[in-house]
């Protein structure tokens, strides 16, 4: 428990040094579970907001559980692409661990709807201020996540400033369509990435 | 690598600036590995070695150490600094209440 905790203060405090560890490591399952666990708090947040009233049908089930896979082929062949030659297994062993920014912000969130009865997941507040400190708090998790993606293309796709600014236009493109998709099919108005 | 290691890597890394030839990435990624590793050891003489850098690289560096290391330092005030902007943005345009209501 508390050789876990120092790795997630690890990687919160150095994740430079922490991906560099991992990718020389080769070991995908500590990424696995942090994605599994952001999940959890998704599915465990939903429960909660809705009161066990609303359950869950198959895609919602299915289609947060393959999008870390997927995500990490995406971004994987986009770096083979490019450039990079590492193995596919390189890059899950250390996407996994973008999801633990999704995981703070569902944890906060229920943390929040304990608190005020409001959440993410249904209406939020009225009061302006206060959704500018929520927006505060999603922008910072969307730039911890974004600085994930950049050590992952550094370190696994061993690439350059500007091939990871070009990668980053083309999974911008990758993550619009994906996002179009989930709004078309009624999965989710917001895709979990 | 100890701090005099360092600076004769700088010294080194101006020396190849001085003949001409273009430094790498590979070359400024090393550089910023190490002053990471030595940031904390005397800032001042690393500093003034900087100071004898292009801006750029020095900008350039100065954000790969900061978000290298206890990346909050950086990612907050960059966070408050958007939610600013989008405020401001939304604000003038009255978009702000349309969102809320």
């Amino acid at each position: 428990m508390i050789r876990g905790l120092k790795s997630i203060w690890h990687l919160i405090a150095h994740p430079y040094a922490f991906f560099e560890e991992m990718i020389a490591r080769g070991n995908c399952f500590p990424a696995t579970i942090t994605f599994l666990l952001a999940l959890l708090l998704n599915d465990l947040g939903w429960i909660i907001v809705s009161g066990g009233k609303y359950g869950f049908s198959l895609p919602d089930i299915l289609w947060p559980l393959v999008s870390y896979p997927i995500a990490a082929l995406v971004i994987y062949g986009v770096c083979r692409l490019l450039i990079s030659e590492n193995r596919c297994r390189t890059f899950f062993a250390v996407w996994g661990f973008s999801y633990l920014p999704t995981l703070l912000f569902f944890l906060s969130n229920i943390f929040l709807h304990t608190l005020t009865k409001l959440s993410f997941w249904n209406r939020l507040v009225d009061q302006p201020s206060v959704i500018l400190i929520f927006w505060a708090f999603t922008l910072l998790m969307l730039l911890w996540k974004i600085l994930f993606l950049a050590i992952t293309l550094r370190l696994a796709g061993n690439l350059n400033l500007s091939q990871i600014l070009v990668v980053f236009v083309i999974l911008i493109t990758i993550m619009a369509g994906y996002w179009v998709l989930t709004l078309t099919l009624g999965l989710a108005k917001i895709p979990f990435v | 690598m100890d701090e005099n290691e360092f600076i004769e890597l700088i010294d080194k890394t101006k020396k190849i600036r001085e003949k001409g030839i273009e430094v790498t990435t590979l070359w400024q990624d090393k550089l910023v590995s190490q002053m990471v590793r030595v940031a904390d050891l005397e800032t001042e003489r690393i500093e003034h070695h900087l100071l004898e850098m292009p801006l750029s690289v020095i900008i350039y560096q100065w954000i790969i150490i900061r978000l290298k290391t206890r990346p909050w330092r950086l990612l907050i005030p960059a966070s408050v600094a958007l939610t600013l902007i989008l405020q401001g943005f939304l604000s003038k345009f009255n978009l702000l209440q349309i969102m809320v209501h």
